[in-house]
């Protein structure tokens, strides 16, 4: 399959999204399968990142999230792959694989190597897990969010704010409709989620399980009033 | 002549404003993800179309192949950029768009901007001007003349000097005649040459980049010796004091 996408037109983009600590994924960067590369850079920084991919800086930075979404706002093509540029768990033979099987329909999107820390982790379990349960009856998405996401630009490009977990609202989209229709692989390659959120833990995930309770409201799938007292309880 | 206008709704009296101005009056399309747009451009006379959130929907406007001139105002650079990619490929050959994080300029460049207007910088130099007394602020005010340089510094601590208008105008005409040398009062008034700068005053440099990174060096070189003098006839009372 990924032959014959050689030849004909590429439709993939990559898009790589950092905070300044980028790794060595030149290879992957410079892979004939995508048709467009983008670094989204949502770090702080006074001075430019340089780097041969075209290099998209976030306003207001440090928000994950916001980034998330605007880098599916600049990509064009129908499959987009989402990586943590400053992972050391993004390898190139998985995302090539997931290509091939979204391609053959296998699934509609893939998260793996979680992207977490032990903050992250407590207050995801506390306060998000429950609602996914209560919500869902699921439990997939058991990390806050994650290095390697890859998915048609439809189901990604969703119209809903968070400050950390894009694709768990993204998924949701998803899982709402059908719970096999999402891939995730937790356990091969944890990356840690760099210093310079320490702090801030609480304000992401508290963000996310607000979004989630939106989302959820807009479905149907809880009553607003419902809804309206779980996001009271997250004050 | 045809222009392109995809705006948001907080650029779009600007934008609106000064197209309308244009002699003869020229066919607009404006397109915007506010509907609040909608009332200018129907005060203007102007088509307009309303973005939901779907790109698509400007590659199959055909008749954009024939628009001389577009104008991508959003509030974000992200949306710049896909509206940017959304339409190149009708070729316009002039394509202007606003800037709002300055590093996103050559990324905005590379997708095909041909001229950059960076709000951001805008800011950023008269934010500093207000803030940082004493110190040289450069801006580039003309996004057609990157290389035109405006460079602002007020007067406040070297104010002490009292340093005579006509001797800033004299090192930079002896240097770099081609710099212009304007000193304001605080009030935005002109200081004659027989007046010295007071606090408050304002010493503007316009000209090409280069010579005006040069003139202001002389200035420096002129308030240092000012500087050296001062301090030498302080020093000189103190001495002075002490022996009598």
């Amino acid at each position: 399959m990924l032959k014959t996408l050689k030849s004909e037109t590429p439709h993939i983009s990559l898009i790589g999204l950092t905070v300044g600590h980028m790794k060595k994924l030149k290879k992957l960067f410079r892979d004939s399968i995508f048709s467009e590369r983008y670094i989204v850079f949502y770090g702080y920084s006074k001075s430019k990142i340089i780097e041969k991919v075209p290099t998209f800086y976030i306003d207001p930075p440090l928000i994950r999230g916001y980034a998330m979404r605007k880098a599916m706002e600049i990509a064009r093509q129908p499959l987009v792959v989402l990586v943590n540029a400053d992972s050391r768990c993004v390898d190139r033979s998985t995302i090539k694989r997931v290509i091939e099987d979204i391609e053959l329909g296998k699934y509609k999107m893939f998260l793996a190597a979680p992207l977490t820390s032990k903050g992250f982790d407590r207050l995801y379990n506390n306060i998000v897990i429950p609602i996914l349960k209560s919500v869902l009856g699921t439990q997939e998405l058991a990390f806050p969010s994650y290095s390697i996401i890859v998915g048609p630009r439809k189901y990604l490009d969703v119209n809903e704010n968070t400050l950390w977990s894009y694709e768990h609202l993204a998924a949701l989209n998803i899982l709402i409709n059908d719970k096999s229709s999402i891939r995730i692989e937790n356990n091969n390659c944890i990356d840690t989620v760099p210093d310079i959120f320490n702090g801030m833990e609480d304000l992401f995930i508290k963000s996310l399980a607000r979004s989630i309770i939106r989302v959820s409201t807009r479905y149907g799938i809880i009553e607003k009033d419902f809804g309206e007292k779980l996001v009271e309880g997250l004050q | 002549m045809k222009v392109f206008i995809a705006v948001s709704k907080k650029h779009a009296r600007p934008v609106l404003d000064v197209v309308h101005t244009l002699k003869p009056r020229p066919r607009v399309l404006v397109v915007s993800y506010d509907e609040e747009v909608e009332a200018l451009s129907k005060h203007y006379g102007y088509e307009f179309r309303y973005l939901r959130d779907n790109l698509e929907q400007l590659s199959s406007i055909q008749e954009l192949q024939e628009y001389d001139m577009a104008i991508l105002a959003q509030d974000e650079d992200s949306k710049n950029v896909a509206i940017l990619k959304a339409i190149k490929q009708f070729a316009i050959p002039v394509i202007i768009v606003l800037l709002h994080n300055t590093n996103n300029r050559d990324f905005l460049a590379n997708e095909g901007a041909t001229y950059i207007i960076n709000v951001d910088e805008f800011l950023y130099n008269n934010l500093y001007t207000l803030i940082y007394p004493d110190t040289w602020i450069e801006l580039s005010p003309i996004a057609a003349l990157p290389k035109f340089r405006i460079a602002m510094y007020r007067v406040l601590r070297r104010a002490l000097f009292n340093i005579p208008v006509s001797e800033i105008m004299k090192v930079t005409g002896e240097h770099e005649p081609g710099v212009a040398v304007f000193c304001f009062s605080r009030f935005g008034n002109r200081i004659s040459n027989d007046s010295a700068l007071e606090t408050g005053s304002y010493i503007v440099l316009a000209g090409f980049e280069e010579d005006v990174e040069k003139a202001l060096k002389e200035i420096e070189k002129l308030f240092r010796k000012y500087e050296e003098v001062y301090a030498r006839r302080y020093s000189d009372i103190i001495r002075l004091r002490e022996y009598g």
